[in-house]
């Protein structure tokens, strides 16, 4: 009996201990601006090292900005099971290693996406809900379990004020619950008319176009492209993933893009050229910006290249 | 036929036929599964969507320049003979599908009903205003269309289609590619171009996850249900999850059946429970990659943990380690040793 009130305690003690936790990480440890922060690890929420544990290795408990609070919630049960290892069931067994490796197996592949970490939430939340009805009886029962719920609403009332700060701080941040217009314009961010648009700078149908990951180049129109990515500095070609700039300065780029690629056009958005310094560069130096959308979406084109 | 139309016959026949179909096949066995028989329907009409990639994939892997008739045609008779076996699961599933509207005298399950009005509402709403527009969904959207121009699936070192210059980066089974073909197959009939659908399976797959979490917890106590409704679906996560055309909600359901399916088979090992995990299991390896690593974790953890002798061990893992294969492993092995490596490759990370 008393192990049984110890245990509800204990339980009680863990439901503030995650309301505590997710209070410091929306209000103290994830930054609402960019700052000096690198622009990739601060939109993936991993750019300090507390984050980098917190949204990455172990983003599958404690990523509270998009997960909630169930994965923390089923820590402390998780590694208790590893004490009583010998005391429990072939089926708890099974659960319970399975859920310590593909915490591993996520932390590895998913340290920089909240949406692998996602993948045992259902998991969690059954498991959670299941072990307080365990633990609990009569009124104290409801009382755990609507506690629960409450905790996860209020986590998401702080991801959600923590939103709307950084959208105040950060004029960089975009999401389309922040963003003004109508619904279908913050819906659809995509560039409008893109074939319109080409056709408007003198972009013939036959000309390829460098395009810097934007996949819906070759979804809406049927234009040769050239699939680049300037965050990883890499071209997808028929035999690899060659770098562009490494290994060459900035006449040598345009000599390869020209002469080699056919390229004298590039389909990029303003948010993207920033990942790579020498790309935003070599744009504002031996590119003509012809065009850029509501949405950021830009095309440039090489200078001086039509009379080679 | 307008786009409209098109997402309701192929919302009609692929997530409401032939997800019966495989539920009530499922349920003509629940006697020797002895599993609860809602989280098997909810299982079973996920696998209508994924038993049409699955077909695919074959057809066109096995058959380049296969015929869309033929294309067309495979699924259907598949699901037919399907509907045929499953005999009696169709009682049984007529028999629950009957029990619905008594629940409406549930007050907990008003919160069932009125969310799932509320995804409708939501779907309704993005479908109606957001195109596909967002990175890895059009990386799929894109191979699935040359999977169908092309009438094959090939292995190659480097996925690049000379004819546009795309390089598909993906390193994923084709299960979600493929939804587009279907869509684009279906729709090539009426000479329509459509993505209603296969937008809308983003939803789908994040209703049927809600409702399988749902019927798993309501097993305790219909109010824990409620409590865990609001748990899982209250993160901005899993609002992501339900909005943002992906394929993670098709994942992340089939994974967590399959989860639910091992630890149903370490509870009561049994010939015919080793079958369905081994399906789910298969199925949610061919959507993702984290699936097959996950998935081939799940099999290694079942052979070692049954309670079951030494050579039904042995036997019990070739029968599951083949089904899973069959459902949609085979992918990465052919990946591996004819295409891009799959993870052995020097990895991008976008």
């Amino acid at each position: 009996m008393e192990h049984t009130r110890t245990i509800r305690r204990i339980a009680w003690a863990l439901l503030l201990a995650v309301v505590a936790l997710t209070a410091l990480y929306h209000l103290r440890w994830l930054p609402v601006a960019r700052g000096d922060l690198d622009p990739a690890l601060f939109s993936r929420g991993i750019a300090t090292p507390l984050l980098l544990w917190l949204n990455g290795y172990l983003a599958t408990f404690f990523n509270f900005q998009y997960l909630g609070v169930m994965g923390a919630l089923c820590l402390v049960p998780l590694i208790a099971g590893i004490f009583i290892w010998k005391r429990l069931e072939p089926w708890q067994r099974g659960g319970l290693a399975f859920v310590w490796l593909a915490v591993a197996v996520i932390g590895v592949f998913g340290g920089f996406n909240y949406r692998y970490a996602l993948t045992l939430q259902p998991l969690f939340t059954v498991a959670g809900f299941a072990l307080a009805w365990r633990i609990f009886e009569g009124r104290e029962r409801s009382g755990y379990i609507a506690a629960m719920a409450t905790v996860c609403f209020f986590s998401t009332v702080l991801a959600m004020e923590h939103r709307q700060r950084t959208w105040h701080a950060e004029p960089t941040f975009s999401s389309p619950d922040t963003k003004p217009g109508t619904l279908k314009e913050r819906l659809d961010q995509g560039p409008q008319d893109l074939d319109g648009m080409l056709k408007a700078n003198g972009v013939a149908p036959t000309d390829t176009v460098l395009v810097n990951n934007l996949p819906i180049w070759y979804y809406v129109t049927q234009r040769p492209g050239v699939y680049y990515w300037c965050g990883s500095d890499q071209l997808f070609l028929a035999d690899g993933k060659p770098f562009l700039f490494r290994g060459r300065d900035e006449e040598g780029v345009l000599r390869y893009l020209v002469d080699s690629l056919h390229c004298r056009y590039i389909f990029s958005t303003e948010e993207y050229n920033g990942y790579q310094r020498a790309f935003q560069d070599f744009l504002d130096r031996r590119t003509d910006l012809l065009y850029t959308d509501a949405h950021g979406h830009t095309l440039h084109r090489v200078k001086d290249t039509f009379n080679r | 036929m307008s786009g409209a139309a098109l997402f309701v016959l192929l919302l009609v026949v692929t997530n409401g036929l032939f997800g019966a179909t495989v539920a009530a096949a499922f349920l003509r066995f629940n006697d020797r599964l002895g599993l609860p028989a809602w989280p098997l329907v909810l299982a079973g009409l996920g696998l209508g969507p994924f038993g049409v990639s699955l077909v695919l994939y074959y057809a066109l892997a096995l058959w380049h320049g296969i015929p869309n008739a033929v294309l067309l045609a495979l699924p259907l008779l598949g699901f037919a003979g399907l509907a045929w076996s499953a005999g009696k699961g169709w009682g049984q599933l007529a028999v629950l599908m009957k029990r619905i509207p008594p629940l409406l005298g549930d007050r907990s399950m008003w919160f069932f009903f009125l969310g799932s009005a509320f995804i409708a509402c939501i779907t309704f709403v993005f479908l109606a205003n957001k195109p596909l527009i967002d990175h890895d969904v059009l990386e799929y959207a894109i191979q699935g269309g040359i999977f169908l121009r092309d009438h094959a699936i090939t292995y190659q070192k480097h996925h690049f289609d000379a004819t546009s210059g795309f390089y598909y980066v993906g390193l994923h089974g084709f299960a979600f590619p493929l939804l587009f073909t279907w869509e684009g197959l279906v729709g090539g009939m009426f000479e329509l171009r459509s993505d209603l659908w296969v937008r809308s399976i983003t939803m789908w797959y994040g209703w049927l996850l809600i409702a399988f979490v749902w019927s798993l917890l309501r097993r305790w106590d219909r109010w824990m249900a409620v409590a865990g409704g609001i748990a899982l679906t209250v993160p901005i996560g899993f609002l992501f999850l339900i909005t943002v055309y992906h394929l993670d909600s098709f994942r992340i359901f089939f994974f967590t059946v399959a989860f639910a399916a091992f630890i149903a088979l370490l509870q009561r090992p049994s010939r015919e429970r080793l079958v369905l995990f081994a399906l789910l299991c298969g199925a949610q390896t061919f959507i993702h990659s984290i699936g097959a690593i996950l998935g081939g974790l799940l099999l290694a953890l079942a052979l070692v943990l049954l309670s079951v002798p030494t050579h039904t061990r042995a036997r019990w893992g070739a029968l599951a380690a083949g089904i899973m294969l069959l459902m949609g492993g085979v992918h990465y092995v052919a990946d591996v040793f004819l295409g891009t490596g799959w993870i052995f490759q020097d990895l991008i990370w976008f």
